[in-house]
């Protein structure tokens, strides 16, 4: 008896007790903030680690379904009572789940077919398509990942479009995924041009606007008030991180900032971001003098 | 028969969490706000095992969240580190069969992680939108995450007590009296 509490008693000695390991814990978080913060390129080495979690996301889940359907195929097969019938009722099934795969194919060719004439609207550019592995979760972000990373040649900050015009850019790039941040997310700032007037805007993603299926723009310098509602809005070329011409969306409202210098408002994206499958990444970066 | 090792039946319990979380949960969106099902999977095993698994489940879900979607590295491995330390303090001191309690608790863990995000990512970068974030995206998620914890608490808890928990040394006792016989 005496043995094992003293048995015990050693255990919990060892034991790291839970406030000391929080602390710890916690101080890491805050030391890779920081670090994350502070030098770039800290982050790729977690990255790589992340891609073999990636492959199981594209994998498993489809995976998992067939491990269930064949499971279910072969309870089949156990019955012997009206064989016949039932084998009859699994060719007339077989061929209805090909026709269903057929036109899911069918589908695919559509929309690729609809990307292929977007990489005709933008030839200067060479783009390669991706699709989509995984969402971002919470409410507040609006950014994906995509299955194709490094080994692809992709790097980060390169322009990430859809059929229809700009969704964002990559922010994160490991061997065989990257995270694409979209333009409708809080944080993300656009310089764009309005096509017909050539007036430079600032288009940033709202938290408040992504309901109404909007984003917002600012510093619009449209003294002659020449600007009108439905205007595309193109990415200018003065921009840092997006390659110019790429159409960002149709302008649905205007208002007077209070300087009554600048005019603001919202625009209504090109891109429906709620049904995105598919993406193009445009292989090639903004050519910017160094910073150094 | 040998045991499954414990830690092998958390890893894939918290593997398949994210994979749901990034993969299936996004299905489940109404009205744009989608449930936070690895907060209520990572507060109900707190609740469950005690502090030191609800963090280490914690901060390493947070960790992967983090290496693949997040900004900052760190930064949900901190509130989820913090979300399943205080579910297992505030579990092994309360601990009650009563559904009722987990399920206001888990909100209330939401409620603070939907702070969290909001002070760290939105107020810092002088938005504020006040009102607006209480009532279109605060209030939504936390009412949606408890209500999908009606679901996922009992089932959870059912997989805890049948698999997961530690057997009690009268029941060890009990167990080897049945096998000598």
């Amino acid at each position: 008896m005496a043995d094992r509490r003293k048995k015990i008693s050693i255990r919990e000695s060892i034991r790291i007790p839970s406030r000391y390991l929080l602390l710890l814990l916690s101080l890491l978080c805050i030391l890779l903030m920081v670090l994350t913060f502070n030098i770039r390129g800290f982050a790729s080495p977690f990255e790589t680690v992340a891609n073999y979690m990636i492959v199981p996301f594209q994998k498993g889940v489809s995976s998992i379904g067939e491990i269930l359907i064949r499971k279910d195929a072969d309870r089949r097969e156990l019955e012997e009572i009206r064989a016949e019938n039932r084998a009859l009722k699994e060719e007339n099934k077989l061929l209805q789940e090909e026709q269903t795969v057929l036109k899911e194919q069918e589908y695919e060719l559509m929309e690729l077919r609809k990307l292929l004439q977007i990489e005709e609207a933008y030839p200067e550019y060479e783009m390669t398509g991706a699709r989509i592995i995984a969402r971002d979760n919470s409410n507040w972000y609006h950014s994906f990942l995509i299955g194709k990373g490094e080994n692809d040649g992709l790097l980060v900050d390169m322009n990430v479009l859809s059929e229809n015009g700009l969704i964002g850019r990559l922010t994160a790039v490991g061997p065989d995924w990257a995270r694409v941040s979209t333009i409708i997310d809080d944080n993300m700032n656009v310089s764009g041009t309005v096509l017909s007037t050539s007036d430079i805007l600032m288009v940033s993603g709202d938290l408040k606007l992504y309901e109404s299926g909007t984003i917002s723009y600012g510093h619009l310098n449209d003294t002659r008030g020449r600007v009108k509602i439905g205007d595309k809005v193109v990415t200018s070329n003065i921009s840092e991180k997006y390659l110019p011409g790429i159409l960002i969306g149709y302008i649905a409202s205007i208002e007077n900032d209070a300087n009554n210098l600048t005019k603001s408002g919202e625009l209504i994206p090109a891109t429906d971001f709620s049904h995105l499958n598919n993406v193009l990444v445009v292989m090639g970066k903004k050519q910017l003098p160094s910073e150094e | 028969m040998k045991r499954v090792p414990r830690l092998l039946i958390y890893c894939l319990l918290f593997f398949t969490g994210i994979l749901l979380q990034v993969s299936l949960v996004p299905a489940l969106k109404v009205g744009g706000i989608v449930p936070n099902v690895l907060l209520i999977l990572i507060a109900s095993i707190g609740i469950f095992a005690g502090e030191l698994t609800g963090m280490t489940a914690g901060f390493l879900s947070g960790l992967i969240l983090d290496v693949l979607f997040g900004n900052l590295l760190g930064f949900y491995a901190l509130i989820y580190l913090l979300i399943g330390f205080i579910a297992g303090k505030v579990g092994s001191l309360l601990y009650v069969e009563d559904i009722k309690f987990p399920l206001l608790f888990i909100a209330f863990l939401d409620c603070l992680y939907g702070l969290y995000c909001f002070v760290f990512q939105f107020l810092f970068q002088n938005r504020l939108y006040g009102w607006y974030f209480f009532r279109h995206i605060l209030l939504p998620e936390v009412i949606y995450t408890g209500l999908f914890s009606v679901i996922l608490y009992p089932v959870l808890s059912l997989l805890y007590k049948r698999v997961l928990r530690e057997k009690t040394a009268s029941e060890l006792a009990e167990e080897e009296k049945s096998v000598l016989k």
